[in-house]
């Protein structure tokens, strides 16, 4: 479709393209241009997309007023004058294809149409109304910033930038969705990301096929190596620094607008169970803080799977005199092992849940009355034992350490899938819904990225970061599972000597 | 893609199913079973068959909130039969819990039952993968039942609290503390070893002594000066004093470390073993008796004194166990592995002719480090 | 991004160290220190030395031809006839194997484990959770394993510490046993010893198949130490006589041991579950190389068809036995023929390469898989497609 020279007719096309939307707003002025003629223009945009005070400072204004004290005849036509002189203070382009015209005016911009021209020139005068930088819901820190992403896609590239001012950070942007038409932005550093790993990325973002992107949760499900898992093999985070470190370890990054989640891949179980702030506090306690993490993982996983499984068919396993204080706990409940521990468990996912949905004052309470209240209750009506109890509250704040969201979903999803198992079969059955689930994880892949590196297939180099992080200076060579064209960070000898020489110079 | 991952799925639905529809085994929960602390096992008076009693713990009484001291805390529970199978089987009529054997602490063998023989006893405990082979095998001096019959105000339970008893014992040597898995271990080699020895009183059970088994038979009891050179001989001790008469002062040696080496020497034709035994400790009293004496410590001669003590026990030891033509001490074994030629010789009368003829050559090296924080003995004599 | 598919030389290690240990280690001391008492050692070394000459022989022949499996070169070397029997012999030995370790693991588990559960809920329960991982390829298999491999040294590293008795002088007296029974303890040491076999299947698809004898040796030197110090520990802490009697020396050995604070009454059952990691990777093992190799024989890209059928063949196959000692029977069979495959086939095999030239690898393989694309498509065609 290409427009044409009448104006009406144009505004018309536009208007029944859009449907006579209610959000459109069409504002017709005159340009008097002194001596010559008033010609009709039209400015279309939509409500609450652009900045009404842009709108009037940088487009309205100038043509209103500063074309009619213009004194001169115009000697080129009206639109380059515009362009050239005018209309100084907001990007433009000009273009005579109706497709590319709406497209714009839905992504923000407003198109100038002036009668007598069947090109229309789009000015960027985007302004809407986004949250204002926050800290982190889901992954926050003590030690280290406290911004996090948002939903405005500019605003979380500024957020990258800002840490990096690399010129070979590079931003690419592609838009998805048929209907959305949503914007997505891969990010990468240019000569340390693998060359096959980007192109990768953005073979499958080209693939996805949907109508309209709502965050990057769809982004991330349709690009993942292995739909059926649990687990995820796409990052998710809303920590800028977090993608930043991912950038310079070589991964790319997937930006998508309207969501505060940036996408980090490739991913393996051993990134994801590292928290930004590992970094950031000395590496003893670091270390300190990262086995806790690793064993309390472990402990979120099996434990209850763990209990059923000693409790109801290896007792002789538990220390005599805790197994005739657990016996007695148990005397003359009315649900085996595996029912009560199945119950707990989900009565402490529901408690999770309902906390999150209930409003804030609220899903505090929840937390209070469920956890001890009821818990209290149930203990005392006999309907669980106190051991019981004491395995769910820990399964409950061992689940919490884990650093990343999507993950400890993963990891809940499998608990049940061990406790179902251990009823069964008891430890043999436990033992063995372990060794399906680390099967599984051998399976996974992350863009062709062994889910389990670096412990599988071993690299010495990589180990130096993973259950232990190696202080700062032993740090000199990127993870080597992202197969990076720039292996090291920095040249040979401790981090401090640049900075030595240099005052000695 | 998607067939071979319906196809994945199908499996699973399967297996799931048919283990739902079957159920779970094995699956018992802890509250369903009975847990047999402690067995023990007498002759019948009346017949041929064979006593077992257990200690069951009441369960209740061991929740933490309703504890109400005037009930029982255990249940002790006598069946008969001829095997240990048939007997425990036969509490499935009396109680719907299952007899679990897995956190058994003690198996008390009766005097009488002993003395014709342990063997079939310990058979069904070394078979069953479940029992804890840390537990302890007892003689008992009387009757084995009655020792659970004790009432002991402080313990709630007595087979926890015999195995407690001889797993803190630090301080005397007169028991020998050997797991089952050791007793089955001397057992296993040539059918003799020494257990130790139990008795109840009305409200005390006591380990002291021991019981020589002989060919899985029981024959004699041995003292607790016995015991404790038998202690020596197995290189058990971890600790215990000894006390010597040193000019009218007796001084309590507290052994810190103790060890034994046994050498079989062949020397035309003629069997003799050397042992020795060497012991570092500290004197920790001087128990001064009568008047006189001297307020110097006088160590080499309290080693003196000690070594022979500890010999002279070893020897008495040894000539008892050649009497009884017993050897829980595995002599044989060492013969076997140090001159396999004249084992293999002599395997057959070893125990008959070869043993018994043995000699001995022991030598104890006592040495004492300290005297705690007084350095010397104040005696004091009265003027009259 | 697709799976290499591919061995890296760590993980022909792991592999192998994977394969080799597993179930019949745990009832190895037993059956060393019945045959030959203390002697049990030096028929153990014995059967380590045999193993290694075997190991040799078997990799000098993968290495001869390092683009082509078991069933490519074979039949290139023994005539399309005898070697498709022979193929068909080697696939069903490799079954054998699995069932017989299936039987084997599932037997003990019943005994230490799980009592009432029925022998064939824990055969299926297995071979379901084998095929799981089988099906997923090679690569996945290698880095299971790796993983697992960590887990093994667990056990062998913490054990040794928290033995409470341990006597030096159940080694003695060595040198007793004559030559008979030396012989039959080394026999006795090489089913837990059997698995190197698998690297003529996968030693082609190695990212390095002409450097397989280092990896190799590795493997096999870390397996037999590690077998090595389990018997050590199991003669010393429970003496020779008590592990001639024990069905399964190494858990009553661990049964014995302190745990340390006491946070469980004790760690047998524990050190069981690594046993049975130990077992679940050399079936995950053993299928991958029955199902690959049928899957050469006939000319197929993947196996993954044939791990299903093998399970269920597997599954009727462990079941034959009617007790414990039929199995140790039928796996005395299956040593013979390992001792016939290893010192009769494979020294034949490698003679006659000697004298028929390995052809040209490359064009050869190249050859060969064009001619298999061809084929395939062909099938594909005529069959609509119906094969994945």
């Amino acid at each position: 479709m290409q427009l044409t020279k009448r104006i009406h007719h144009n505004i018309k096309f536009l208007q029944e393209q859009f449907n006579n939307s209610t959000d459109l707003v069409v504002r017709r002025f005159n340009i008097n241009i002194p001596g010559i003629r008033e010609i009709a223009g039209a400015l279309v945009f939509f409500d609450g997309l652009i900045s009404n005070q842009l709108i009037t400072d940088a487009v309205l204004d100038p043509i209103l007023h500063e074309t009619s004290e213009f004194q001169q005849p115009i000697d080129a036509d009206l639109l380059t004058f515009l362009k050239e002189s005018i209309l100084t203070d907001a990007e433009h382009s000009e273009t005579n294809d109706a497709d590319k015209v709406l497209l714009a005016i839905m992504m923000g911009e407003a198109a100038l149409l002036i009668d007598g021209y069947n090109t229309a020139l789009t000015i960027s005068v985007k302004g809407w109304q986004h949250r204002s930088i926050e800290s982190p819901q889901s992954e926050g820190v003590i030690r280290g910033p406290r911004d996090s992403f948002v939903e405005a896609i500019n605003r979380n590239m500024m957020l990258i930038r800002r840490r990096l001012r690399d010129p070979n950070l590079v931003f690419e942007r592609i838009q998805i969705g048929t209907r959305g038409q949503n914007d997505v932005v891969i990010a990468y550093i240019k000569d340390i990301a693998n060359k096959n790993l980007v192109a990768e990325v953005r073979k499958r973002l080209e693939k996805v096929d949907l109508d309209v992107i709502l965050d990057s949760g769809y982004i991330e499900q349709l690009i993942e190596d292995d739909w059926w898992s649990p687990f995820n093999t796409v990052q998710d985070t809303e920590r800028p620094d977090e993608v930043v470190a991912g950038l310079v370890e070589g991964r790319v990054a997937i930006l998508v607008d309207n969501s505060p989640f940036a996408l980090l891949a490739p991913t393996t179980i051993n990134s994801q169970m590292l928290s930004p702030e590992d970094y950031y506090v000395r590496w003893p306690a670091a270390n300190f803080v990262r086995l806790i993490r690793f064993i309390a993982s472990f402990v979120a996983l099996v434990t209850p799977s763990l209990y059923i499984s000693l409790v109801s068919f290896h007792p002789e396993m538990i220390p005599t005199q805790l197994a005739l204080s657990i016996a007695a706990s148990r005397e003359g409940l009315p649900f085996p092992s595996f029912i009560e521990a199945l119950v707990m468990e989900l009565s402490l996912e529901l408690l999770r849940e309902a906390g999150i949905r209930l409003p804030g004052p609220i899903g505090q309470t929840i937390g209070i009355v469920g956890g001890l209240v009821i818990g209290d209750a149930a203990v005392s009506a006999g309907i669980v034992s106190p051991i019981m109890v004491i395995v769910v509250a820990m399964t409950a704040i061992a689940g919490f350490i884990i650093p990343t969201y999507t993950l400890s979903f993963g990891l809940r999803i499998t608990r049940f899938f061990l406790m179902i198992a251990a009823s069964f079969l008891g430890l043999y059955g436990l033992t063995l819904g372990m060794l399906i689930l680390l099967g599984h994880l051998a399976t996974l892949t992350s863009f062709g990225v062994s889910y389990l590196s670096p412990w599988a297939p071993l690299n010495l180099q990589d180990i130096r970061d993973s259950v232990i992080r190696f202080p700062w200076h032993a740090l000199r060579i990127r993870p080597r599972y992202t197969r990076t064209n720039d292996p090291t960070r920095r040249p040979q000898g401790p981090p401090g000597k640049k900075k030595q020489n240099r005052g000695k110079q | 893609m998607t067939m071979s991952r319906n196809s994945r799925c199908l499996p699973i639905t399967l297996i799931m199913i048919s283990l739902l529809a079957a159920g779970c085994w094995d699956a018992k929960d802890i509250d369903q079973r009975s847990f047999v602390m402690g067995v023990a096992f007498d002759l019948n008076d009346t017949d041929d068959t064979l006593v077992m009693t257990v200690e069951i713990p009441v369960l209740t009484s061991f929740a933490t909130k309703t504890q109400s001291s005037s009930d029982a805390r255990s249940l002790i529970a006598a069946t008969t039969g001829t095997s240990v199978t048939q007997m425990a089987t036969r509490f499935e009529t009396r109680t719907w819990r299952e007899q679990f054997f897995g956190h058994t602490q003690c198996i008390i063998i009766g005097e009488d039952l002993a003395r014709e023989g342990i063997l079939p006893i310990i058979d069904y405990f070394d078979r069953n993968p479940r029992i804890d082979r840390r537990l302890t095998l007892f003689i008992a001096q009387g009757e084995a039942g009655q020792i659970f019959h004790v009432k002991n105000p402080i313990e709630s339970l007595i087979s926890i609290a015999l195995n407690q008893i001889l797993n803190t014992l630090t301080n005397t040597t007169r028991v020998v503390k050997r797991s089952f898995q050791e007793s089955l271990r001397d057992l296993e080699s040539n059918g003799d070893t020494v257990l130790p020895r139990v008795r109840g009183t009305e409200t005390e059970v006591v380990i002291a002594g021991g019981a020589l088994i002989k060919d899985y038979k029981f024959v004699a009891w041995l003292g607790e000066n016995e015991t404790r050179a038998v202690a020596f001989l197995y290189n058990s001790i971890s600790g215990g004093v000894i006390t010597v008469n040193v000019d009218n002062i007796l001084y309590t040696y507290a052994l810190r470390s103790a060890s034994t080496s046994i050498k079989p020497m062949l020397k035309d034709g003629l069997l003799s073993f050397k042992i020795k035994v060497r012991s570092e400790g500290d004197i920790i009293e001087a128990f001064h008796k009568g008047p006189g004496g001297t307020t110097n410590f006088d160590l080499p001669k309290i080693e003196a004194k000690l070594n022979q003590v500890v010999e002279e026990e070893i020897r008495h030891l040894l000539a008892k166990l050649q009497d009884f033509k017993a050897d829980p001490i595995g002599f044989d074994r060492l013969v076997y592995r140090h001159n396999p030629k004249y084992w293999n010789e002599h395997a057959a009368d070893w125990k008959e002719q070869v043993w018994p003829q043995a000699r001995f050559e022991i030598t104890a090296e006592f040495n004492i480090r300290r005297t705690g924080i007084l350095e010397q003995v104040t005696v004091y004599e009265s003027k009259e | 991004m697709k799976a290499r598919n591919k061995l890296l030389t760590q993980e022909v290690t792991i592999i192998i160290v994977n394969m080799i240990l597993g179930v019949g280690t745990i009832g190895l001391p037993s059956s060393l220190a019945k045959t030959a008492g203390p002697d049990g050692i030096i028929c153990y070394l014995a059967a380590v030395a045999l193993y290694f000459v075997g190991t040799v022989l078997i990799i000098w022949l993968a290495q001869r031809f390092p683009n082509q499996g078991l069933a490519d070169y074979s039949s290139y070397l023994l005539g399309s006839v005898l070697g498709f029997v022979f193929n068909l012999v080697f696939a069903l030995y490799m079954i054998s194997v699995v069932s017989a370790v299936v039987r084997r693991f599932a037997g003990i588990t019943k005994i230490f484990l799980l009592q009432r559960t029925p022998l064939e809920a824990i055969i299926i329960s297995m071979l379901f959770a084998a095929s799981f991982l089988t099906r997923n390829g090679l690569e996945p298999i290698a880095r299971s394993c790796q993983i697992l491999l960590y887990i093994f040294f667990i056990p062998f590293l913490v054990t040794p510490f928290f033995i409470p008795v341990f006597d030096l002088g159940e080694f003695l007296p060595l040198f007793q046993s004559d030559f008979v029974t030396i012989a039959k303890g080394a026999f006795n040491a090489i089913f837990a010893l059997a698995g190197i076999e698998v690297m003529l299947v996968l030693g082609s698809h190695a990212e390095n198949p002409r450097g397989l004898m280092r990896p190799a040796l590795l493997g096999i030197s870390i397996v037999s130490a590690l077998i090595l110090v389990l018997i050590v520990l199991a003669f010393g802490s429970l003496s020779v006589s008590q592990t001639a009697k024990l069905t399964d020396p190494v858990f009553e050995m661990i049964k014995f041991i302190p745990v340390p604070f006491s946070i469980f009454e004790r760690i047998d059952i524990f050190i069981f579950t690594v046993w049975i990691a130990s077992t679940y990777s050399t079936i995950v093992i053993g299928l991958f190389t029955a199902s690959h190799h049928l899957a050469e024989m006939f000319n197929l890209d993947s196996g993954k068809g044939f791990v299903w059928p093998i399970c269920v063949a597997v599954y009727f196959m462990s079941l034959i036995p009617g007790n414990e000692f039929e199995v140790t029977e039928y796996s005395n069979v299956l040593v013979f023929m390992w001792l016939f495959l290893v010192y009769g086939i494979v020294p034949l095999l490698l003679i006659i390469s000697l004298f028929r030239k390995p052809p040209d690898p490359g064009r050869q393989k190249r050859s060969s898989k064009q001619k298999r694309r061809k084929q395939k498509k062909q099938t594909r065609e005529t069959t609509g497609g119906a094969v994945s």
